[in-house]
């Protein structure tokens, strides 16, 4: 059965994206996203009900893959009902091809992250990784201007390099395995030699995939494409991108960091993400301090948030646990931030920060969200998100890493200044200039999108603070992947 | 007769850090695709049916003719100037590229799997880094796309030194990243000679954090 549901959802995906690409009338597309939904819906229930199983040998229906592609396709139901709107609100301006290709490119992205998170071989995780370049770069091109034309090259260039740089992990991987290469480069067969895989091969291995994939992580090196991608794509692409595209991409490092840890290699193979980490959150800093640009300041954010779980992930116990609840939490919290961002657009006229201002006053609603969003996106209590970073610290205390500790704890301080500075200054203060062109104003965001947004944000507060059960024990699950 | 077309690859490395035309990149990317096709039948013992069809598909098809091809119309299409216009001088370039050479080597020499040849580790290695190099020291976007593919084609020869043991699957998604990234890079390149004029990626940096763009 398991087999023959990812079958079924990998023929609906494809059908669906011919259907959006050929049939170009808005009602078919309305019903083919509607059936796409329900597929995913219908996908996620079945990993759950199949909690276990193996599909192909390629795919696992695992606590990890239940977590992230739960919290994928939530983001994605937001996602499609987002894009419906901005789609409405472009109406004139892009014909209805170019609309096509949005949802195709859109269900393609939503489907290759499923199954980039469900799959249980080095190879598979790649090929459907790259599949989510191709699609979302569909994506980051919508608007066709010279800017969108720039973000995509970038994106789609630094993108392929670094899965080039993935695949020739993925070989030396399948190298250090030895004599045992046949049977193909699973986690599973590489967890099972975990005793015999050759050292050499596999430190190569590692900062292959890991550089490789820093580029879907949003991590240090090669986050700066993402950046770019994030502030040139529609709203609700940029939401997509900025979570569960970067949740694929942990997913594939994560599994395979999995494998390192339980090797000769670990102690090495950690220095290295804690360094990663501690880099990326101090980069982050360096342009939150001066970015003016709301999109590009929320992308940055991001990246320090990745920088973080990649801290508890590297400080082990405790740490990886946190590690894994912080990346959901900033999930739910970022992706909904960044679907708020139409609504500037819509208030202001504009995505520069300078530009913006008594945003309280124009709409309450907007503004009560971006509080609670402030205070997500900072990890201020009561945000879940405090609780985690607050894990992190502990672990770190634990390994006796004071040096990193007291690093993070200042570089965090920065980045918290500098983020509030900017929001705060949007919520109360006068605009500093007004928007070259005039803004279509309302009053409160549409009900439809507020419901999604505060949803996403409410959600994110509330596993963080009152973590349930049976999430708590998929997170434990997921970590005995490296803790075992 | 593998080492000799090992070390032809390596040495076309060198070659392509003093190529100062775009159509002697693209000559020697022709090169590189017939010398990995080579490579690719020599190294691989008991090719079945399949297998061969997806190698030669691979080598010959894409690498030697339709990529090299298609490269060659964006040049001529955008009237990009022959010059590749490098940002360091060319023996800078030189030394950097056999300093990556040297290197690949001495890692090499820790290697001690028994069943692996070096001479792959090195011209795979050095294919990789010296691509990298090369894109980062090169103005021209096209120039780029051509070191991508000498990346592609390091990564390539790697997969070889593996053996013919490889899932068919991971043939299979060299084939996909082969195709769609380079002809994606390829079709983009129309769209960034629209922005850029001359294809110079200094026109390519309005994306800053200090400046207004009035979109979302």
């Amino acid at each position: 059965m398991p087999q023959q549901i990812i079958l079924a959802y990998g023929l609906l995906a494809v059908l669906i994206s011919i259907v959006h690409a050929i049939g170009r009338k808005a009602i078919i597309s309305r019903i083919a996203s509607s059936l796409f939904l329900v597929g995913q819906l219908g996908l996620t229930l079945a990993v759950i009900r199949f909690a276990g199983a193996t599909p192909f040998g390629f795919f696992t229906f695992d606590s990890f893959a239940i977590i992230f592609l739960s919290v994928g396709t939530l983001i994605a139901v937001a996602a499609f009902c987002h894009s419906r709107r901005y789609i409405v609100e472009e109406e004139g301006r892009q014909d209805s091809l170019v609309r096509a290709q949005y949802f195709a490119a859109l269900t393609a992205l939503t489907a290759a992250v499923s199954f980039a998170v469900l799959s249980a071989d080095m190879a598979v995780t790649w090929i459907f990784v790259e599949v989510t370049t191709l699609s979302a770069s569909a994506l980051i091109f919508y608007r066709r201007t010279p800017g969108a034309v720039e973000a995509t090259w970038k994106y789609v260039f630094a993108c392929s390099i670094s899965l080039v740089l993935v695949y020739v992990g993925i070989l030396f991987a399948s190298l250090s395995m030895g004599s045992a290469e046949s049977e193909g480069v699973s986690y599973a067969a590489l967890t099972t030699l975990l005793a015999s895989l050759d050292p050499f091969w596999l430190k190569m291995a590692f900062i292959f995939v890991f550089v490789g994939y820093t580029a879907k992580m949003s991590l240090v090196p090669m986050f700066t494409a993402g950046i770019d991608a994030k502030d040139k794509a529609p709203t609700p692409a940029a939401a997509m991108l900025s979570s569960v595209v970067m949740n694929a991409g942990f997913a594939g490092f994560y599994r395979f960091y999995a494998i390192v840890s339980h090797t000769s290699i670990a102690h090495w193979a950690s220095s290295i993400t804690l360094f990663t980490g501690l880099l990326s959150v101090f980069i982050a800093a360096v342009y939150l301090v001066r970015v003016n640009n709301v999109k590009r300041l929320f992308a940055y954010s991001s990246v320090e948030h990745m920088g973080i779980v990649m801290i508890g992930l590297a400080a082990g116990g405790v740490g990886v646990y946190a590690a894994i609840l912080h990346l959901v939490l900033h999930s739910l919290a970022k992706s909904a931030v960044f679907f708020h961002i139409s609504n500037f657009y819509r208030v202001f006229g504009s995505k520069h920060i300078s530009h913006m201002g008594q945003y309280i006053e124009r709409t309450p609603v907007g503004g009560a969200f971006l509080i609670l969003a402030l205070l997500c996106i900072t990890a201020m209590p009561p945000s879940g998100l405090f609780l985690t970073e607050f894990i992190v610290f502990k672990s770190l205390a634990d390994t006796s890493s004071w040096l990193s500790l007291a690093l993070l704890m200042i570089v965090l301080c920065v980045i918290v200044w500098a983020i509030s500075r900017d929001v705060l200054a949007i919520l109360f203060l006068a605009p500093k200039h007004t928007a070259s062109h005039k803004a279509v104003i309302e009053t409160n965001p549409p009900v439809i999108e507020t419901f999604w947004q505060f949803t996403l944000l409410l959600l994110s507060i509330w596993l963080g603070l009152f973590t349930p059960d049976w999430l708590q024990k998929l997170i434990l699950e997921a970590t005995s992947l490296v803790l075992q | 007769m593998t080492d000799i077309l090992l070390t032809i690859f390596i040495v076309t490395l060198i070659y392509l850090a003093i190529a100062n035309r775009l159509m002697t990149y693209v000559s020697i990317l022709v090169f590189q695709g017939l010398l990995v096709c080579g490579i690719a039948l020599l190294s691989l013992s008991n090719l079945t049916l399949p297998n061969l069809a997806t190698i030669l598909l691979e080598t010959l098809v894409v690498k030697a003719i339709l990529m090299p091809f298609f490269i060659r119309r964006v040049i001529i299409l955008n009237g990009i100037t022959r010059e590749t216009e490098p940002s360091v001088p060319y023996y800078v370039s030189l030394l950097a590229v056999s300093a990556i050479i040297f290197c690949s080597y001495l890692v090499s020499t820790v290697i001690n799997t028994p069943s692996f040849r070096r001479i792959y580790f090195v011209a795979a290695l050095s294919g990789v880094i010296s691509g990298l190099y090369l894109i980062a020291t090169r103005r021209k976007v096209i120039t780029h796309v051509l070191c991508y593919v000498v990346i592609e084609n390091g990564a390539f020869i790697l997969s070889l030194a593996i053996g013919s043991e490889m899932p068919f699957l991971v043939n299979l998604g060299v084939l996909l990243d082969v195709l769609v990234s380079v002809f994606l890079l390829a079709i983009f390149i129309n769209k960034v000679g629209d922005v850029t004029g001359d294809g110079d990626v200094k026109h390519l940096n309005s994306l800053n954090d200090y400046t207004s763009a009035d979109e979302v």
